[in-house]
């Protein structure tokens, strides 16, 4: 665990460039999706300023900061909704710069999956419909054994078995978000993105959505990159990584509470 | 609050447009109308048009009605798609009549607009008019080069564009007026229009009182009765629509499979009011062409019956007017006649009028008579009308033996016939005809070749033998019986034309509330493309949409336009133009995939801004 201390953790990021910290710590293992110096401006805001991040498979990877900070921009460019404007992102071995626009939709559905902050589900559909909808898209069979085993499994670990054949609007904003996280399984993706996944839920609800993203991590090996402003949340990540003005500022390993509300409380640290 | 209102037209840019568009196309039919109207004055030649000036009039009326439809329709969506800001209005203080009349007066800024657009399309209107009068298919003609645009024309323009959208503005505005301030402070905007019973209560009652007048209509062959019947039939199914069209949308969306296409159907189904009222605008066109089908093939099928009855070679007739009374019943010209071997038959018609209650009282030699045209008697027999003796047509419900009085005759029914064109009421001895009283005038002679006469070869003898006469016109069956159909055609085409424009109206409707909806929903787009749905997916989806609310409109017209179709058909079969209710199922069957394509192009336009939604815009909470 780390020390704390604001001295001393502003000491060792100077001694270590992040970049080079953080490729120390995940040599060993394999890495999910990669950022290699990716920058990325809006018109006059810099929101990524040459990021490089690897994040490790099997982890649930928590990203911190203050709005605008640029985590929900890194979150969207590793995930390929977003171009970087230099370096590259590699899912694996693909570097996403490289595929085109259907190529990326069709990584996107067969390779990530995405938990959102709300609007994750079809109004018009139910929850086993809307849970199996990236297969459909893909043209899959759901109904077939090794899907079916699978979704199974992955209705299952949600607790919505009793759910299925209600609508979204039937649903609580915790049974939503947990229908979402189902939905985000359901391709065996190579990461699953969240964004703020608690961010529109009540503490307990919250709680329920993050201890099923942990179960993710240790129960089926899936790996987990979420980016939430909530002290709370980071406490249940592996490694949590803080940004400000589009730079990784810090990086733990097994947060607790305690040590990301100090982070949070002083953001201008490594400034 | 009008700067707050001009300002917020001018954001929304695009979309306001998409509301006065479909009354550009009313506006443009009606000003291009009075521009040949006005112009046709100035030259002079004036009454030939007359009939185009009206029909075109009555389109340009149904169009602004369908217009006004589909504005109420895109004012209700904007309104609800604009809760929030309209909330927020009221939060910083704007009272609802402030709202109510910002909605109000952005409507009729609309319908200004709208009217100055349809000006300018007018005169396409116009132009296109002109090429029609002058080149055949409608009578008249209207010389020179520009058109006359008079004060009158651009203030019916105005007042039909801004009272079109204004009044259909009123409910969206009331509605708009009647949002809670708190409602700044929800996330979602309340769903467009709930479904209250009361409204499937009335619009049930309204229904039926419509669709139940048609059967009363028929009985007492009432016809101006349709007119009532048919708003209060436009007006139930608005309401009722609702209620059905979702699961309307859902069973003719069935055959669309694939993820785009269940959720194209499911979209369709999702919010019936809105589909409900889509479908409502492009019904009005479509029962329109249902029924113009409906009665042009029922107005066909007697003539086609009339001419394989028609056993008669040529008719001769004096051509012009009937001064000259050089007719073809003159003694003389009938003996040349008789005498030729070409000629098997000559029967000779003359009728006399009795006025539109006692109806057309004809004579012709009654022995002959079947040689020539098959009167396809029903009751009695066309040989025992003899002296004092008559037949009667069958819609007159006198059976035989029975005494009916004709004019100062008093004749014994003889003979029930079928309607036939031209023998309409009576038909008697030449003897009888004097006696019923009026001025007896001929018609016309039939006449018959004899076996293994070629009519073509007849046809010298026949004019040579009526040369004494001027003005006479000897025309062969096939000719004849052309000619009518060829201008039951034409009629035809016209009538199609214009409820094909009514429909094109509704279909703006379509593309309408597609492009709003996809506004509405950018977001669940968003997250449609961020799970793996591809642009091409996204893009049939929307189409599929199209499709399927096109349909329920197809369906709504078809059974509406049937309905009043028949009941049309009913109320004329006993008219001076006999229709026989026929439903032209191939035709009608055709439309369906027409309009099936005709949405899918509706949806072309939206479908690509569905396309075009930005991922990252839609799925980042703001």
């Amino acid at each position: 665990m780390g020390p704390g201390g604001y001295g001393i953790v502003a000491d060792r990021l100077r001694m270590c460039p992040w970049s080079a910290r953080a490729d120390d710590a995940v040599m060993n293992e394999t890495v999910a999706v990669r950022a290699v110096g990716i920058s990325k401006r809006y018109s006059r805001v810099t929101a990524l300023d040459d990021v490089s991040v690897a994040i490790g498979a099997g982890r649930f990877t928590a990203v911190l900061g203050p709005s605008g900070s640029g985590k929900s921009t890194l979150l969207h460019c590793l995930a390929g909704l977003d171009t970087v404007d230099a370096g590259a992102v590699y899912l694996g071995e693909e570097n996403l710069r490289a595929l085109d626009e259907r190529r990326l939709t069709r990584l996107r559905r067969d390779r990530i999956g995405f938990v959102f902050q709300a609007f994750n589900l079809l109004p018009t559909l139910t929850a086993a419909e809307n849970l199996v909808l990236p297969l459909r898209l893909a043209g899959r069979t759901p109904e077939k054994a090794p899907e079916k085993e699978w979704i199974d499994r992955v209705i299952d670990a949600v607790g919505m078995a009793d759910r299925l054949r209600h609508r979204p609007s039937e649903l609580s904003g915790g049974q939503q978000q947990r229908l979402a996280v189902a939905r985000a399984l359901v391709t065996k993706p190579a990461v699953v993105f969240a964004d703020e996944p608690t961010g529109n839920l009540d503490s307990a609800a919250g709680a329920d959505v993050l201890a099923l993203l942990r179960r993710c991590v240790d129960d089926l090996g899936q790996t987990v990159v979420m980016v939430t402003h909530d002290a709370v949340a980071a406490g249940y990540a592996d490694r949590a990584l803080f940004f400000a003005d589009g730079r990784v500022v810090d990086d733990l390993w097994q947060p607790t509470v305690e040590q990301v509300l100090e982070r949070v409380r002083a953001p201008r640290a490594a400034a | 609050m009008i700067r707050v209102t001009l300002l917020g037209l001018l954001a929304r840019g695009w979309r306001a447009a998409l509301t006065g568009l479909a009354a550009v196309v009313g506006v443009a039919v009606v000003a291009g109308t009075l521009m040949v109207g006005d112009t046709a004055d100035r030259a002079g030649s004036t009454e030939e048009l007359d009939l185009v000036r009206q029909i075109m009039l009555v389109a340009g009326g149904v169009a602004v009605l369908v217009g006004a439809f589909i504005v109420n329709l895109t004012m209700s969506v904007t309104v609800a798609q604009r809760t929030r800001e309209l909330a927020l209005l009221r939060c910083i203080g704007a009272d609802n009549r402030q709202v109510r009349r910002s909605v109000l007066l952005e409507a009729l800024i609309i319908g200004v607009l709208a009217a100055l657009a349809g000006l300018v399309a007018g005169y396409g209107v116009a132009a296109v008019l002109r090429v029609l009068i002058n080149s055949g298919p409608l009578p008249g003609d209207l010389p020179g080069h520009g058109f006359v645009l008079s004060v009158r024309t651009a203030l019916a323009a105005f007042a039909v564009g801004c009272l079109a959208t204004v009044l259909s503005a009123l409910a969206p505005a009331r509605r708009a007026g009647r949002v809670a301030p708190v409602a700044a402070l929800r996330d979602t905007a309340p769903p467009l229009g709930r479904q209250r019973a009361w409204r499937v209560a009335a619009g049930g009652l309204l229904l039926t009182a419509g669709l139940g007048a048609l059967p009363v209509a028929v009985a007492t062959a009432e016809g101006p009765l349709l007119f009532p019947a048919a708003a209060l039939t436009l007006v139930g199914v608005r309401l009722v629509g609702p209620f059905v069209a979702g699961r309307l949308a859902d069973a003719v969306g069935a055959p669309f499979r694939g993820v785009a296409g269940g959720l194209g159907r499911r979209n369709a189904a999702r919010s019936p009011e809105r589909t409900a009222a889509t479908a409502s605008a492009l019904m009005i066109g479509l029962a329109l062409l249902t029924l113009v089908n409906v009665l042009f093939a029922s107005a066909e099928r007697p003539m086609l019956d009339n001419g394989e009855r028609d056993h008669a070679d040529f008719q001769v007739w004096t051509a012009g007017d009937d001064s000259g009374r050089a007719t073809p019943s003159d003694p003389a010209v009938v003996r040349r006649l008789r005498a030729l071997p070409q000629l098997a038959a000559v029967v000779t018609i003359d009728c006399v009028d009795q006025g539109s209650q006692g109806g057309q009282v004809c004579a012709a030699d009654p022995g002959q008579f079947p040689h020539v045209l098959d009167l396809d008697v029903v009751q009695g027999s066309l040989a025992a009308v003899t002296a004092g003796g008559v037949g009667v047509s069958e819609h007159r419900r006198q059976p035989v033996g029975s005494r009916v009085r004709v004019g100062g005759a008093e004749l014994t029914v003889r003979a029930v016939y079928r309607r036939t064109g031209g023998f309409d009421d009576y038909l008697m001895q030449p003897a009888d005809l004097a006696r019923v009283g009026g001025e007896p005038y001929p018609v016309t002679a039939f006449l018959r070749v004899a076996p293994g006469v070629v009519p073509g070869d007849a046809r010298p003898a026949v004019v040579a033998a009526m040369s004494g006469l001027p003005a006479v016109e000897v025309h062969e069956r096939s000719e004849l019986h052309e000619r009518d159909l060829a201008q039951l055609r034409s009629a035809r085409a016209v009538y199609r034309t214009l409820a094909g424009l009514a429909t094109l109206v509704g279909l703006f409707g379509v593309v309408s509330t597609l492009a709003l909806s996809i506004v509405e929903r950018r977001r669940e787009l968003g997250m449609l493309r961020a799970v793996g749905m591809q642009r091409r997916q996204v893009r049939s989806m929307i189409r599929v949409e199209g499709v399927i609310v096109a349909l329920v409109g197809a369906a709504f017209g078809l059974a509406v336009g049937a309905a009043f179709g028949w009941a049309a058909t009913r109320v004329l079969a006993n008219s001076a133009m006999p229709t026989a209710f026929t439903l032209p199922v191939g035709t009608l069957a055709a439309c369906v995939p027409l309009v099936a394509v005709a949405g899918l192009l509706s949806a072309a336009v939206p479908a690509r801004l569905a396309g075009r939604v930005d991922v990252l815009r839609a799925v980042t909470t703001e």
